[in-house]
């Protein structure tokens, strides 16, 4: 069962991330000290991801952040924080977090985030770039799709779209997650067009012929599913 | 001078000080150059008088000096001593007793104030002493009238400057009491502008203006805090009611408990979304001036345009137009993630309040001047009740023709926010035939900096 440090000095977040943690099949550690947490990731750690809040009684999440990535401590670092703005968002991830979370958020957005950056098995690009899933083959330096051979012309979001999907193959995305990384910041009020665009890949790449599936995770978002798999 | 701000030297005192010095230092000057030439005057009068004097007895025989000298029995009464080879050979009957020293010419002052001078001609030696007492007596006069003179323009000036300092300063007193009510009171009121038209006036308005540009401020923010609040009790209110209809009925219906958990859920997300949107108006307004780089509008509005044409379709309504011309000059300095978020909440509000069927939404890149571009995003939807068009922009307003219609009333002060933070503006102008939004920003001219 993997393991998740948990930093979080509110007791009533860090059960609420506990109980999500547990229903997805985690066990959680539960630190509310940022200098416990950097102690606690010396290596060997005995965890496979973290939980971290950025305003800490003792210091700031920030600096636990980079002094664990100093540590060349590669650990999965997920940031849990009040603060939204695009300056936080860019010092979380430069500080060498995976990714960023604001609160409040969705227990189902907390696992599937999770989930993503934990994940090892990324489908590595083939030597000349080519990512493949299914009958899919998707080229990020020739910014072609091939669907059993056969060029499939794709709009440049449609494009990062679906390589967004295979590059998690069998990933619930949340549409949260999908605005973030295909749209950037200031899309956080349509996520319907994530809807749209989804409708369109479903037809430019019918599942019978690609081998691949976009479902819909109700009430979370998407996964891209192989039908080999 | 050094000013010691806890206590200010008051206009008054300054400019009746600075008046009397001018005044007294004006008269001081004008009297010394008359009595400067007064004297001067009177000396060459003496000395012309003398030289008459010893011309009358040049040639003369020594015999007939003491006759001469005799005769002059002038009103001015000067003494006379004419010396051959040094040794006294005659002078006038009134020197008896005096003995000048030969050859000094000069003022002598005893017994009296008078002018010596001495001339030699051929072996004999006149010297002459005149008379200045009249003259002195005159100067005298002359003095003591100046004197009074520099005193009565001293106590003029006084009371002439202290009376026009009272009279061109009475609007400023009056506006000190009015500031320092203001002050104790607490309450924030226009003061009255005083009459007359002149710089107190302008002053006082300018001062009026502010007052009434902070108040509006301050309004405007508590309005924000109160606007909030009340912005938060109604979705509070949508939870608390599903919590407890999931919590306290005995049997609930398998889809009726699914509709409460469903209304939460929607109602979080909108709490969610509206605190999300306050901290970026916040962060917006905020004094921070967003690193800028060039950016090209077209490229923004192709981005843009095809999650336009996703966004209609997930609507189910309108059309997207964009009318490209290639002329414009079209690289701005922006910050794009502030660009294109500002762009979408425009287009998003016009294909969602704009539109009904297929009408459309034009986009188009313009550019009123040299120094500025724009995007300028036209619907021909309902537009904005023009009574309504200046509140448009203020946070949680929400224009009376599109209540019904989901948003939470911050997109456009947002949209507003952020182009201002990037040095532009954003306009909007309605009809009844639709709204149109301006986006400016200023051009990248060549070798110009941001």
């Amino acid at each position: 069962m993997p393991t998740a440090l948990v930093v979080e000095d509110d007791l009533r977040i860090a059960r609420v991330v506990g109980m999500e943690l547990a229903r997805s099949g985690w066990t959680m550690m539960h630190v509310a000290h940022g200098m416990k947490a950097v102690q606690e990731s010396e290596p060997p750690s005995i965890f496979d991801a973290m939980v971290l809040d950025l305003m800490l009684p003792d210091i700031d999440g920030l600096v636990v952040c980079r002094a664990i990535r100093e540590r060349s401590a590669d650990v999965p670092i997920l940031i849990l924080s009040a603060r939204n703005t695009v300056q936080d968002r860019v010092a979380g991830l430069e500080a060498g977090a995976d990714d960023y979370l604001v609160k409040p958020f969705a227990s189902v957005e907390l696992a599937a985030r999770l989930r993503a950056i934990t994940r090892r098995a990324h489908p590595e690009p083939t030597a000349d770039d080519w990512i493949e899933v299914g009958a899919v083959r998707l080229s990020r330096f020739r910014h072609e799709v091939r669907v059993a051979n056969v060029v499939v012309g794709l709009t440049r979001r449609e494009f990062s779209l679906l390589e967004y999907f295979l590059s998690n193959e069998g990933l619930t995305l949340t549409r949260a997650m999908i605005l973030e990384r295909v749209w950037g910041w200031g899309f956080q009020g349509t996520p319907s067009i994530v809807d749209v665009y989804v409708g369109y890949l479903r037809n430019k790449i019918p599942g019978p012929d690609s081998g691949i599936s976009l479902e819909t995770v109700r009430g979370v978002g998407y996964v891209l599913r192989s039908d080999l798999s | 001078m050094k000013h010691d701000p806890r206590h200010p030297s008051p206009i008054r005192t300054r400019v009746t000080r600075d008046v009397l010095w001018l005044v007294v230092g004006l008269i001081f000057v004008l009297a010394t150059a008359i009595v400067m030439a007064t004297l001067w005057h009177m000396y060459q009068d003496a000395r012309i008088d003398s030289q008459r004097i010893v011309k009358t007895l040049l040639t003369k025989p020594s015999t007939q000096l003491g006759r001469l000298l005799t005769l002059n029995d002038r009103v001015s009464d000067p003494s006379v001593w004419v010396y051959q080879n040094h040794r006294l050979i005659a002078h006038s009957p009134n020197t008896a007793s005096i003995y000048p020293g030969p050859s000094y010419s000069g003022l002598v002052w005893l017994p009296t104030l008078q002018l010596q001078s001495s001339y030699v001609f051929s072996s004999r030696q006149y010297v002459v002493r005149w008379p200045l007492r009249t003259d002195w007596a005159l100067l005298q006069w002359l003095g003591a009238a100046v004197a009074c003179l520099v005193g009565i323009s001293a106590l003029a000036a006084l009371r002439i400057s202290s009376w026009i300092t009272t009279r061109v300063l009475y609007p400023i007193h009056d506006m000190v009491t009015h500031v320092n009510n203001l002050l104790s009171s607490e309450r924030i009121q226009p003061i009255p502008e005083p009459l007359g038209g002149d710089e107190f006036t302008e002053l006082a308005a300018l001062f009026n203006q502010l007052l009434v540009r902070l108040e509006a401020h301050r309004q405007k923010n508590l309005a924000m805090v109160g606007d909030s609040a009340h912005h938060l009790r109604t979705p509070l209110a949508v939870i608390r009611g599903n919590l407890d209809a999931l919590r306290h009925w005995d049997v609930l219906d398998p889809s009726v408990r699914d509709d409460c958990l469903e209304a939460i859920d929607r109602t979080l997300s909108d709490m969610t979304r509206m605190t999300d949107d306050l901290l970026t108006l916040d962060e917006a307004l905020g004094k921070v001036i967003p690193p800028m780089i060039p950016v090209d509008l077209r490229d923004v509005v192709h981005e843009l345009w095809e999650d336009g044409q996703a966004l209609i379709h997930a609507y189910g309504h309108g059309r997207l137009t964009w009318s490209e011309r290639p002329s414009v000059a079209s690289v701005v300095w922006a910050h794009k993630d502030y660009l294109r978020r500002a762009l979408w909440i425009v287009i998003d509000n016009a294909i969602k309040y704009g539109t009904h069927e297929e009408e459309a939404v034009s986009i188009q890149i313009a550019s009123r001047s040299e120094e500025e571009s724009s995007i300028i995003v036209r619907d021909n939807g309902p537009g904005i009740p023009p009574e309504e068009l200046p509140q448009i922009t203020s946070r949680f307003y929400r224009a009376s023709n599109v209540r019904h219609l989901s948003g939470n009333g911050l997109g456009l002060s947002i949209a507003v926010a952020l182009m201002n933070t990037q040095n532009g503006s954003l306009e909007v102008e309605s009809s009844g035939a639709g709204t149109s939004v301006t986006l400016s920003l200023r051009a990248v001219r060549l070798q110009s900096d941001p």
